[in-house]
């Protein structure tokens, strides 16, 4: 276990140091000089001096060669220091908090209505598989993954909001403001789910210790619960950590959407102003919270499964 | 296990609900009772609300400073937090300040605590020194300012009336020098400013020297994307808002409860073009484009008729107008045909496009999206080009990143939108040799020797007179190229009154007297 | 000796695959769709009744009906020719994404797979480190530097694409590497780039090419998206992404042009997947893990 666990941390810290190997050269292929960069957003244009830009350059690293700028860069992020955003003046760390709350609200408002959406349509499919209900719900997730968020976003508006005049359409806010953009981020995860869960219980449910259930007379829906089921949240915990993947990608949309202020749009708000600390900070704080996460899905298989002991054993 | 995974589903949802139940009271429909017991706005901001630390938020929209004068709306100055000024001798001039003012923690407005303001304001922005020329800053007593300029400037009073002078008390920043709560001596103070979704609250200010404002709360909400701040204010979920969509407007205006109000202001879409490069350079180029550009099908279509098509660069009924320039480029794509033509851009392979020297007309046209008819404007001219023969591309990027590539030299086309309400500040900034705005680097020595002319000209009606000349001369040559003027939209729910708007101001401006009146 | 080889080939299950996607009546309706739109795609010039990009601001924000079968935009340009164009481009950008991804992905999972070592060690953690990035997060990073556009998207695309591609080849060629015709193959002293390309490679085809298929409506949604945004394929371009995001104002008074592009955007998806569930059931009754996470 403390192995295992030793190494999926390792493997972590790995992850990060290449994303921030690539994120770092990103900023390094742009053309140009990227002090002087920093030096036309603090002064304009012609207000600097050659003194003024040694200085920056001193400031940002620059002055040193590039493996020893990396290092230098490094340093300040262990440290949470992301440099300062181009437009506002202000720390990318600051700008980046300041946008965590509205992503992290509607990340796990979606994640949870996925959840609540997923494992009790899964299970009641396969428990009665090729069922007309089965071929229902079944039918519905193609449509769910087949379905642009985008889309769903705007036509929910434009139900919702604006026909029906149920909810409201502007930014962030109480409970309300949340109903809409989690259901366009959670629709889509919810259909691919639901067929995981589905065709996870059905392999299980093919296995010979359900089998030998069957035959002690244990009742249908008890060998599910205590049997199946639970070796069934397995492939369920991979599902969602698979998920997360569209989960972040979908907030970014989401947000967009519905002009939620959360820190995919932060991201895309520094695209188009050329916010290029911001936009560096914003990346690699979304792929940290990736791989943590990833992490954590790895470790809940050891509690989800006590048979599962991580040894030696290639993993 | 599946008792943990439950377990673990309650937390999320506790988060959840804990995360939605921190919400700033009056921002949703649901405090509608709250609102209409306090007179409370709700403004959906265009821009967004990044830093607090811009002089425009502070004077002309949350009204939390003031500056020590004031720019009234017939161009005269009035006093504000200097009650009179006085030009000592050439370089010297003196501000008496206004008795009994108090900044919102309770002290008073010192001459000393306003050098310390001015003093920030020019060392944040190295063009606030170039604009008032101020060399030293000192209270010669309590309420005197003196204010000591490099060289003779007539316009020093003017200068100070600008927003980023506007008077902060030192209270309002940390060690650092950063802005942190802003204490001005408005007819509001700050209450509060989240980070996140920018949004700003003031309260009225219970000790203003001044009238009473009449509001209680405003809660500025920044909502960026035009068409959500029309569906918002439509089903009340603000009270007040600027540049609606132009494609909305007719429905709105049929909406029960709401009002658009439209307003001609001294502001105008403009093409600028990069005349550093050999394209624009020639004067045929420039002019061919004049001609390709079909205005009134652009204000009818794109803008929805909210604007009007000009050529020159003012409102058509200011005193110093030059009528006469509008019959100089009437729509006439064979007449853009033929000059590009003479000017040697020929389609030589029968793609469509015209090429000279083996190189297509291909550009590219940049503009920002915060003003809704741009982004729009840009495609239709893109496609009128075409027409012409010429290729254009349109790449949509924030202000900030536009101008930084202009300065880089980088760029072909900028469609911008600009004020043009004091005409002398406008012809000599964007056609005068060294002016800020003359992206197009245009030189032309009659302009300049025109522009100083009408600076020494104290007769009105002479001056003016020079500025039609200057008209004549630019359209001619034609640097910029002018699509149309500027039209406001500007839309509240009917219960909010005294709204005025003030076409010297930044067009997004609140006033301190508007008021929510609603029946209980 | 050739011949005895040749017997070890296992054939590209080609016919299977279509089998299966006959016989299944969903990916047979998604297979009709997926030709009914490359038809479209290649007879856009002939089907449109308009230029796609030609403006007619008289006529902007024309009803459906008459010259306008389905109205125009806020530029006076037709609707039904920009949405037939926009499959065009879907597609394009689709099979270009999947196409480059399939090969990339495919030649270094074989290399990585059958060398093994250090090599194998170098591009898999190459995987693990891009695959520990959110797609979209990496695709906006790649963007936000070299600049919104189609050329960057194709770009950042195909440098998330070839990974699964990679990955399962790689498994299988580990697999297939202990196999008797592999080792025969080796016995006979046959170099490594034709064992690799002549026995293995077809072999790994049935997995490739259900890869690609998903692909394509992988790589059609994050264009869209993308273009949504505004950071992807620039107007006037008639890409359905971007047309949504156009339509955004006149979401309330002109609201087929927002459903039109959509609806386009969704029937294309689904019908990929479709054929995609089809081949990977026809090619895996048994769903092993190989395809495991993959599509719906």
């Amino acid at each position: 276990m403390l192995s295992y666990l030793v190494r999926r941390i390792v493997l972590l810290v790995f992850v990060l140091f290449g994303v921030s190997i690539i994120t770092f050269t990103l900023m390094h292929v742009i053309p140009g000089d990227h002090a002087r960069l920093v030096a036309i957003y603090r002064w304009g244009y012609d207000d600097f001096s050659s003194q003024e830009l040694s200085v920056v350059r001193r400031e940002i690293g620059a002055d040193m060669p590039v493996w020893r700028q990396y290092a230098w860069w490094l340093g300040h992020v262990a440290r949470g220091d992301l440099g300062y955003s181009f437009v506002t003046k202000r720390p990318v760390t600051a700008e980046i908090l300041a946008r965590v709350p509205a992503t992290l609200e509607l990340a796990v408002a979606g994640f949870l209505l996925t959840v609540l959406i997923a494992v009790p349509l899964g299970i009641a499919c396969a428990r009665r598989p090729s069922s007309w209900f089965d071929n229902l719900v079944m039918t519905g997730s193609l449509v769910g993954v087949a379905m642009p968020n985008f889309w769903l976003g705007l036509l929910l508006i434009l139900i919702f909001s604006l026909t029906l005049n149920l909810l409201p359409v502007a930014g962030g806010g109480g409970p309300a403001h949340l109903i809409l953009p989690a259901v366009t981020l959670g629709a889509g995860m919810a259909a691919v789910s639901t067929r995981i869960v589905r065709a996870s219980l059905l392999e299980v449910l093919e296995q010979d210790y359900i089998t030998m259930a069957r035959i002690k007379g244990l009742g249908e829906g008890a060998v599910l619960w205590r049997h199946a089921l639970r070796n069934a949240l397995i492939p369920v915990v991979t599902v969602l950590g698979l998920q997360f993947n569209h989960l972040i990608g979908g907030t970014v949309i989401v947000e967009n959407v519905f002009g939620r202020p959360g820190v995919g749009q932060l991201i895309v708000e520094a695209i188009e102003s050329r916010d290029l600390p911001v936009l560096q900070g914003g990346v690699l704080f979304l792929a940290f919270c990736f791989a943590l996460v990833n992490l954590l899905i790895d470790l809940s298989y050891a509690f989800l499964d006590p048979r599962i002991r991580y040894g030696g054993s290639d993993g | 296990m599946l008792r943990r995974y439950l377990l673990l589903a309650v937390i999320l949802c506790g988060l959840i609900l804990a995360g939605c139940g921190k919400q700033e009271p009056g921002t949703t429909t649901g405090n509608q009772a709250e609102r209409n017991a306090d007179r409370v706005l709700v403004i959906g901001e265009r821009d967004p609300i990044r830093a607090l630390d811009n002089g425009f938020l502070l004077v002309e929209k949350t009204h939390i400073a003031e500056t020590l004068l004031r720019m009234g709306e017939d161009y005269r100055l009035e006093p504000l937090l200097a009650t009179s000024w006085k030009q000592v001798d050439a370089n010297t001039w003196e501000f008496i300040l206004r008795d009994g003012v108090k900044f919102h923690d309770g002290s008073a407005l010192t001459a000393a605590v306003v050098v310390r303001a001015l003093d920030r304001a020019l060392g944040d922005n190295p063009r606030a020194k170039d604009l008032t020329k101020i060399a030293s800053l000192n209270a010669a007593d309590e309420k005197t300012l003196r204010v000591v300029t490099a060289k003779p400037n007539m316009l020093l009073p003017e200068a100070l009336a600008g927003a980023d002078f506007c008077v902060l008390s030192p209270a309002s920043y940390n060690d650092r020098g950063e802005l942190v709560r802003p204490i001005g001596t408005g007819p509001f103070r700050f209450a509060s400013w989240d980070q996140a979704t920018g949004q700003v609250t003031v309260e009225r200010s219970p000790d203003y020297w001044g009238p009473a404002p009449g509001l209680d709360k405003m809660v500025f909400r920044p909502i960026p994307d035009a068409n959500t701040r029309a569906l918002a204010l439509e089903k009340g979920e603000i009270d007040f808002t600027f540049d609606l969509p132009y494609g909305e407007i007719a429905r709105l205006q049929k909406v029960p409860g709401v009002r658009v109000e439209l307003y001609a202001e001294p502001r105008i879409y403009r093409l600028e073009m990069n005349m550093s490069r050999a394209t624009f350079s020639d004067l045929k180029v420039r002019q061919a484009l004049n001609y390709a550009i079909d205005r009134a099908g652009i204000v009818k279509s794109v803008l929805h008729g909210c604007g009007e098509a000009t050529i020159g660069p003012f409102m058509h009924d200011t005193p110093w107008c030059n009528e006469a320039v509008e019959n100089m480029y009437r729509y006439d794509p064979e007449k853009a045909r033929s000059l590009l033509g003479e000017a040697g851009w020929v389609d030589k392979d029968g793609d469509g496009i015209r090429e000279k020297n083996g190189k297509p007309f291909s550009i590219t046209i940049m503009t920002w999206a915060s003003r809704p008819g741009m982004p729009p404007m840009a495609e239709a001219l893109q496609a009128q080009f075409r027409e012409v023969g010429i290729k254009a591309q349109v790449q949509i990027l924030e202000y900030g990143a536009i101008y930084d590539r202009v300065k880089q030299g980088d760029w072909d086309m900028v469609l911008a939108s600009f004020q043009t309400s004091d005409p002398h500040r406008y012809l000599a900034s964007v056609y005068g040799s060294k002016g800020s705005q003359n992206v197009a680097k245009y030189k032309n020595k009659q302009v300049d020797s025109l522009i100083d002319e009408a600076a020494a000209t104290a007769d009105p009606d002479k001056r003016y007179g020079i500025y039609r000349e200057i008209q004549t001369i630019v359209t001619k040559d034609t640097p910029v190229i002018n699509i149309a003027c500027y039209r406001m939209a500007v839309g509240m729910r009917d219960y909010v009154k005294g709204f005025k708007f003030n076409p010297n101001a930044h067009d997004l401006h609140t006033n301190p007297e508007m008021t929510v009146e609603k029946r209980p | 000796m050739h011949e005895t080889v040749t017997v070890f080939r296992t054939a590209f299950p080609l016919a299977r695959l279509l089998q299966g996607i006959g016989r299944d009546r969903a990916s047979f309706a998604g297979g009709v769709v997926v030709i009914l739109l490359v038809l479209v795609a290649l007879l856009a010039p002939w089907l449109a009744p308009h230029d796609p990009v030609k403006q007619n601001l008289a006529h902007a924000l024309a009803p459906p009906g008459g010259e306008y079968p389905l109205g125009t935009d806020d530029m006076g340009r037709c609707l039904l020719s920009r949405v037939l164009y926009g499959t065009r481009i879907s597609l394009a950008v689709g099979l270009l994404v999947g196409g480059l991804s399939a090969v990339a992905g495919t030649l270094i999972g074989l290399i990585a797979g059958y060398y093994g070592g250090f090599l194998d060690e170098v591009l898999m953690r190459l995987t693990d480190v891009l695959m520990g990035l959110p797609n979209l997060v990496f695709i906006l990073a790649v963007v936000g530097v070299l600049g919104p556009g189609l050329g960057n998207t194709i770009l950042a695309l195909v440098a998330l694409g070839w990974l699964h591609f990679a990955r399962v080849v790689r498994g299988s060629v580990l697999s297939l590497k202990e196999s008797e015709f592999v080792l025969a193959a080796r016995a006979l002293g046959f170099s490594g780039p034709r064992i690799m390309v002549r026995h293995i490679l077809p072999n790994v085809l049935g997995p490739v090419v259900v890869l690609a298929t998903f692909d394509i409506p992988h790589t059609i949604l994050a264009v869209a998206g993308l273009s949504f945004l505004g950071l992807g394929v620039q107007p006037p371009t008639p890409e359905w992404g971007a047309m949504l995001n156009a339509a955004r104002p006149y979401m309330r008074t002109y609201p087929l042009l927002m459903i039109t592009p959509g609806l386009m955007i969704f029937l294309t998806v689904l019908a990929f997947n479709l054929v995609g569930n089809g081949l990977r059931d026809a090619l895996d009754p048994r769903r092993s893990r190989i395809l495991d996470g993959v599509g719906g």
